[in-house]
């Protein structure tokens, strides 16, 4: 790509940038309203997003035209548009106010595209554009987080799949092969809010890049208690029954055939945190599970049975919802009578820290068991409690694992020792470690510290992982 | 349907709890959600999110000292892509309450293409209101209460102009529709279990089904 392209490219961006930014009041009331309250309620869970901006971030806004500011202002961008160039979705402000911007998007793919060619990167300024064409859509990343190209392609992919999870590829294929020009918007609506909120975690939650999901710590009695629950009497269509507590995963029944891929699980999970709709009824929905099969649909009953715990249920059949229900009251008095639920309960809410555990100066970890494709991480604590803090470690994890997992040159071993703390990322044929300490930490106490840990993961594996979750 | 008028008392033994399964039908964002919540919880959320599939739920009346009526409701999600869904809700329906939103007109075109869906597909005997809601904005009204009150009368249907936000008229919606029910036609109907999204088993004939259990 020429110096000139370059060039075009990023001032269109900014022209389009005002479009944003000159969003009335009234259309802003008017996103709001469409997605029915959804992008406040995600944001009110995050309080310091609007904070956390880092300094760098603070100069490159001031020396932008102020009209441009609220909308460029935002380090990272996901639009979706049909191949066609109509707009589906965008991260940022009103989808029907980027038309024009989707415009130029389909016009550097199809730029490309006449060359026989498939636009993946590419640099422009602070900026990095990432392309997944993946017809009938096109899902783009501009982003200035420094995040790289493996991750944001990533996140797209995430978001595709939560596409395809409302609609099944089967579905979407035929809409465009039917009419081109087809507005998905009017398909999708009252979902968005799951696109929204996906947008979000990839910023909190290391699961999507480390593609594992995060187990709740409970004691190996209690999980077991509560995979017996789900063991007893299951309803002949069930699929899968999944236990989530605080967006952690408790315990998860399966037939011995069918494991169930962690990025169908965090769209399920994205699912129960991205709208509080579920927390007022028994919810029963058909829901596609991309990586199990793209095309069918399945049926997904979700009913919050504590303040912070849902069970998923998923059944292949459309007419098993109260087979379900009554199942879930029958598990609800089991666990209740045993005292389970309440003390799923106060696990969910005592999580650990790493000052329990007792290695000076270590201040956070994400462990991933490989074989079990799942991870744990400590609740954070100050200094990591401020968001600009928090955003900057979670940038730091991003970056160890992007070096550990290189595909020109990928490491067994990462340390970077920075201004504010040190990392040592290590990975084995059996985990992936990621450990944060004081940035005042020699390194060969790094490597003494982290040993430690690793020993105190292997005496509390039990309790951090599901090692063997109940099948039929 | 219009012509129907039931009489509850004798209808009625000592004591007695009937179920009813009431479906909500209507565009999205129309408020159907929010009549539910007002109805069960007494609760009101400003920005209530998009259904997402169904959501089930139940709430139990008392009409007088002797009849309770426990709806289990269906709210649905009114957006296109579950358009073909619909029949699995009303299907098994004793009745329907199919919402507009007063402040935008084409909600109640909406509203009416669900009302002549009910009337070809679901039961015959089904009891229908309709429910104008969002009252209280009145200043942005876009559909005349006598308009829709006319198309009520020819159509058969009990009709209310409701607020979830404020509650106007919500108590009175779903009690209207208990009253209208034919309570004397359950009395020795009994329980079934579990037959698709049918959770009593309920022939389809049979419109309606009572319970002397007092859940
Ligand atoms: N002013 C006003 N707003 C309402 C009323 N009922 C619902 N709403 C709002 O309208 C929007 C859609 O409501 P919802 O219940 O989700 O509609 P549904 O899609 O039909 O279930 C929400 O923002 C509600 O807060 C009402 O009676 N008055
Ligand atoms: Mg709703």
């Amino acid at each position: 790509m020429t110096d000139q392209q370059e060039q075009e490219l990023s001032t269109s961006l900014d022209s389009s940038s005002s479009i944003g930014s000159s969003l009335s009041e009234n259309n802003k009331m008017y996103n709001k309203l469409k997605r029915q309250g959804s992008r406040s309620s995600v944001l009110a869970t995050r309080p310091g997003r609007s904070q956390s901006i880092s300094k760098d971030s603070q100069k490159q806004v001031m020396n932008e035209d102020p009209d441009t500011k609220t909308w460029s202002r935002h380090k990272k961008h996901f639009f979706i548009l049909s191949s066609a160039g109509k707009p589906i979705w965008t991260r940022y402000g009103d989808e029907a106010g980027i038309s024009s911007l989707m415009g130029v998007i389909q016009a550097i793919i199809s730029f490309f595209q006449a060359d026989d060619d498939s636009v993946k990167c590419m640099n422009a300024g602070h900026h990095k554009f990432v392309f997944q064409l993946k017809d009938p859509l096109y899902l783009v990343a501009v982003a200035k987080t420094g995040e790289s190209e493996a991750h944001l392609r990533d996140q797209l992919l995430y978001l595709h799949s939560q596409i395809l999870s409302v609609l099944t590829s089967l579905q979407l294929t035929k809409i465009f092969e039917q009419r081109i020009n087809f507005d998905l918007r009017r398909l999708l609506s009252g979902t968005e809010v799951f696109l929204d909120s996906l947008s979000t975690l990839f910023n909190n939650d290391h699961g999507f890049m480390l593609g594992a999901l995060q187990c709740l710590r409970v004691s190996k009695t209690l999980r077991d208690q509560i995979g017996n629950a789900l063991a007893d009497g299951r309803p002949k269509d069930l699929l899968y029954a999944i236990i989530v507590s605080n967006g952690k995963l408790v315990t998860l029944l399966r037939p011995r055939k069918h494991s169930l891929h962690p990025s169908d699980l965090h769209l399920l999970f994205n699912m129960l945190t991205g709208s509080t709709t579920f927390r007022t009824a028994e919810s029963w929905t058909p829901l596609c599970l991309p990586k199990l099969n793209s095309k069918g649909f399945l049926h997904a009953y979700i009913c919050y049975i504590e303040r912070d715990t849902a069970v998923v249920m998923i059944s292949t059949n459309k007419d098993s919802f109260f087979e379900l229900s009554d199942w879930k009251k029958q598990i609800v008095e089991t666990l209740t009578s045993s005292g389970a639920l309440l003390k799923l309960q106060q696990a969910a809410d005592e999580s650990y820290s790493a000052s329990d555990i007792g290695i000076p100066a270590l201040r956070h970890f994400i462990y991933k068991s490989k074989m079990h494709i799942q991870f744990t991480c400590p609740e954070l604590e100050a200094p990591y409690t401020n968001p600009v803090n928090r955003r900057r470690l979670h940038r730091l994890y991003q970056r160890s694992h992007d070096r550990l997992h290189s595909k020109t040159r990928p490491l067994k071993l990462y340390y970077l020792a920075g201004e504010h703390e040190s990392i040592l990322g290590w990975i084995t044929s059996s985990f992936e470690l990621y450990v944060v300490f004081n940035a005042t930490v020699p390194k060969s106490t790094v490597i003494t510290s982290s040993n430690h840990l690793l020993r105190w993961i292997k005496k509390h594996e039990d309790m951090l992982f599901i090692l063997n979750s109940p099948v039929f | 349907m219009a012509a129907r008028q039931q009489q509850q008392q004798g209808a009625s033994t000592q004591g007695k709890t009937y179920q009813f399964k009431l479906v909500l039908l209507g565009e999205s964002a129309v408020g159907k959600s929010s009549l539910v919540m007002r109805f069960v919880k007494d609760h009101f959320d400003e920005y209530r999110e998009s259904t997402i599939g169904a959501a089930f739920l139940a709430q139990t009346i008392s009409l007088d000292d002797n009849t309770t009526v426990k709806f289990e409701i269906w709210d649905t999600a009114g957006q296109e892509r579950y358009k073909s869904l619909a029949p699995m809700y009303y299907r098994n329906a004793n009745c329907a309450v199919v919402v507009y939103d007063i402040t935008q007109s084409a909600s109640l075109e909406k509203a009416k293409a669900w009302v002549n869906e009910l009337q070809r597909q679901a039961d015959p005997n089904i009891v229908i209101a309709l429910a104008g809601n969002k009252s209280d904005l009145d200043s942005r009204r876009a559909v005349e209460t006598e308009t829709a009150q006319a198309y009520a009368d020819e159509a058969g249907l009990l009709f209310f102009e409701t607020s979830a936000k404020t509650a106007h008229n919500v108590t009175q919606l779903f009690t209207s529709i208990a009253k209208r029910m034919p309570l004397d036609q359950l009395a020795d109907q009994s329980r079934n279990k579990n037959k698709g999204l049918n959770p009593r088993g309920v022939d389809l004939s049979r419109p309606t089904n009572p319970n002397n259990c007092a859940c």
